[in-house]
């Protein structure tokens, strides 16, 4: 680890999305996401393009854009950044926050897995389970009378 | 090269966002919402239930939230060198914190406290004080007879809203001062949530007779007693319910509230070696009471 991290100011590393997608990044960009970086550990051939095989380019672009800000270090205070995150994160719509966060859960990318972690829970707080059922597409599973039971347990969590 | 953002929804099926969020994933979001969405969230599936009712959830759920309020605001509204004297904190089973708080304005007597001081010290909010400032106990006894001013000490009930994390002013004890009450102050207070998400509040207060030998607290008239439901429906609204007991020692700590809005005090008549009576206060009809007298 030590040996890369003093040769790769300039290095570059291509990242190939799922559906094929090619981008060309700076290595310490990359290097954000610990299953690249582990990646790059085990590889011969630094120049043969890196899958990510579950993350489709459109993602991977995303993916990209926060690495790339957050890999550049001292350019922005800490408020600026969590400005920028909080506005990256409400550009999103909900279909893009999901696979972003199985793509951040993928890469291990922390600090992106913790900013659209709490996205989507602030977007659900207070929602019904019902509500909840058709934004995530959950089959309700339970009987009716196991629904009822539950309900019973806490009734003041399913008042307004 | 790059796919718009309509090709895209084309060739995702939303239909398997479910399917495709790891387990860690969900119990990760989960965590991040407030306490009460998680048990609401229990209904919507089998997976989802067994996340929730993992003790190991709601076990880094407490650790993750532990600080749910940050009280500091509140000061803003007061003036600067106020400062908090007394804090109880109690949950209603709506899932709601209540806060009561009481101010007081900064003075500068303060006096070394001796070992036996906080075990004679009568006042609530003295003990509170006592127990973080180790080393000064501020008298507010003696503060009183120097400045009459009492409208410099305010009495609030906030309610905490644990889903939207507000803030909440439910209540005002202030009005106890008014007017005749002018030269009363608040000795005692219990405050509980009773089982039918009603607040259960009991107020003892005395008169200030301008000379108090400190630290004994000699009440030469029975202490005036209220206790105040507030209830859940009607936060807004609260109804005071006088009652009078005689309760005229300093032994203020024993007071409880039962969870069904009953009141329990101890009488104290300062006779060595004697047992102390028990009264019940039906805490919707404070003049409805029960003794339980004592044999010694």
């Amino acid at each position: 680890m030590a040996s890369t991290s003093t040769s790769t100011l300039s290095r570059k590393l291509i990242l190939k999305s799922s559906d094929g997608e090619k981008f060309e990044v700076d290595e310490n960009v990359a290097m954000q996401s610990q299953t690249i970086k582990h990646m790059i550990e085990d590889l011969d051939d630094i120049n043969s393009p890196i899958p990510v095989s579950i993350v489709t380019g459109t993602i991977l672009s995303k993916v990209i854009e926060y690495c790339k800000k957050h890999a550049t270090e001292d350019s922005d205070s800490d408020e600026q950044l969590k400005q920028w995150d909080k506005e990256y994160a409400n550009n999103m719509d909900l279909n893009t926050l999901y696979y972003l966060l199985l793509a951040a859960n993928y890469m291990e990318i922390k600090g992106l897995l913790e900013l659209i972690t709490q996205c989507v829970a602030d977007m659900i707080k207070g929602k019904s389970p019902e509500e909840i059922r058709a934004h995530f597409n959950i089959k309700n599973d339970f009987t009716p009378q196991e629904e009822a039971n539950i309900r019973n347990e806490n009734p003041w969590a399913f008042e307004n | 090269m790059m796919k718009t953002k309509e090709e895209e929804e084309k060739t995702i099926s939303p239909s398997k966002i479910g399917c495709y969020m790891p387990e860690d994933l969900i119990t990760e979001m989960l965590l991040r919402l407030p306490v009460k969405s998680p048990v609401r969230f229990k209904s919507v599936c089998k997976d989802w239930s067994s996340i929730i009712s993992n003790p190991s959830f709601t076990k880094t759920q407490f650790h993750l939230s532990s600080r749910v309020a940050d009280l500091k605001p509140i000061y803003s509204s007061i003036e600067e060198n106020q400062r908090k004297i007394a804090t109880k904190i109690n949950a209603t089973s709506d899932g709601s914190l209540c806060v009561y708080l009481q101010y007081i304005g900064s003075f500068g007597w303060c006096i070394e406290p001796n070992p036996d001081v906080r075990r004679q010290l009568s006042n609530d909010a003295l003990h509170w004080t006592l127990e973080v400032k180790k080393c000064q106990c501020h008298d507010i006894d003696y503060f009183d007879t120097i400045d009459h001013n009492r409208d410099d000490k305010e009495h609030f009930i906030f309610k905490f809203d644990m889903v939207n994390e507000v803030f909440e002013r439910v209540a005002d004890l202030k009005p106890i001062y008014s007017s005749t009450e002018k030269d009363k102050r608040i000795i005692a207070m219990k405050i509980n949530a009773t089982g039918d998400d009603s607040l259960c509040v009991y107020l003892q207060h005395n008169e200030s007779s301008g000379y108090y030998y400190w630290p004994f607290i000699e009440a030469r008239n029975p202490d005036d007693v209220d206790m105040w439901m507030i209830t859940k429906s009607n936060t807004r609204k609260k109804s005071r319910l006088a009652g009078r007991c005689n309760n005229t020692g300093s032994n203020h700590e024993m007071v409880r509230i039962t969870g069904n809005g009953n009141v329990i005090v101890f009488e104290n008549r300062h006779y060595p070696n004697s047992m102390e009576n028990l009264v019940i206060f039906d805490g919707r009809q404070p003049n409805k009471r029960f003794y339980i007298e004592a044999t010694n």
